[in-house]
């Protein structure tokens, strides 16, 4: 998969192909991880929260804003 | 928006080959680095849908409201059924994602993941397919 692929993804699919394409990018760039990055990787995980998204739907939409 | 998940399970499917790919070949990643970035790259796939997810639930919700009182209820039901789903699959993919991180932050234990990538290729099937 080569960078054109991406380039098209990102022209195809807006901004969440924005944050895909740097997870590649970042596949390729980045050294080997850290505690420290292993930490933060399941922080990210433990921030997926399911109630937390809905609110933050909710919010960016207005809904149930008076 | 069913566009933007069918494109987030086509990055899923080709991410995790290309974790072995560049393990495997010249790129100098380790297998730890490998790991890392494709679980990295992953739970980025599994974030954004949540979000799409979101979004559907909210607007739905927004539809419920506007609707005849009759119909309310069975709709929100269907919601609800919908919810309940997602909220499951998301619950068996952070699950998976631990194990994936424990592991593979720990030389001494396996690298692989494969629960995670099925969690997390269920997570966005099962999103991709109730929005429908």
């Amino acid at each position: 998969m080569g960078a054109a692929a991406l380039l098209a993804l990102i022209a195809q699919y807006g901004p969440p192909a924005i944050g895909l394409a740097k997870q590649v990018y970042d596949f390729v760039k980045h050294p080997d991880p850290s505690p420290a990055d292993w930490d933060a990787l399941e922080k990210s995980v433990d921030a997926l929260d399911y109630n937390g998204a809905i609110a933050a739907a909710r919010l960016k939409s207005g809904a149930g804003l008076s | 928006m069913k566009r933007t998940l069918l494109a987030l399970t086509w990055a899923l499917l080709m991410l995790a080959p290309l974790g072995l790919v560049t393990a495997t070949t010249g790129c100098k990643a380790t297998p730890q680095a490998t790991a890392y970035k494709t679980i990295a790259s992953v739970q980025a796939t599994v974030s954004t849908a949540l979000g799409v997810w979101a979004d559907y639930v909210v607007a739905q919700d927004v539809k419920i409201e506007g609707m005849p009182p009759d119909q309310r209820e069975a709709a929100s039901n269907e919601l609800g059924d919908k919810e309940a789903k997602a909220r499951g699959a998301l619950a068996a993919y952070k699950i998976a994602a631990k194990v994936a991180i424990n592991s593979a932050s720990d030389p001494t234990k396996g690298l692989a993941s494969p629960d995670m990538l099925a969690e997390a290729s269920r997570f966005t099937s099962l999103i991709a397919s109730l929005i429908k």
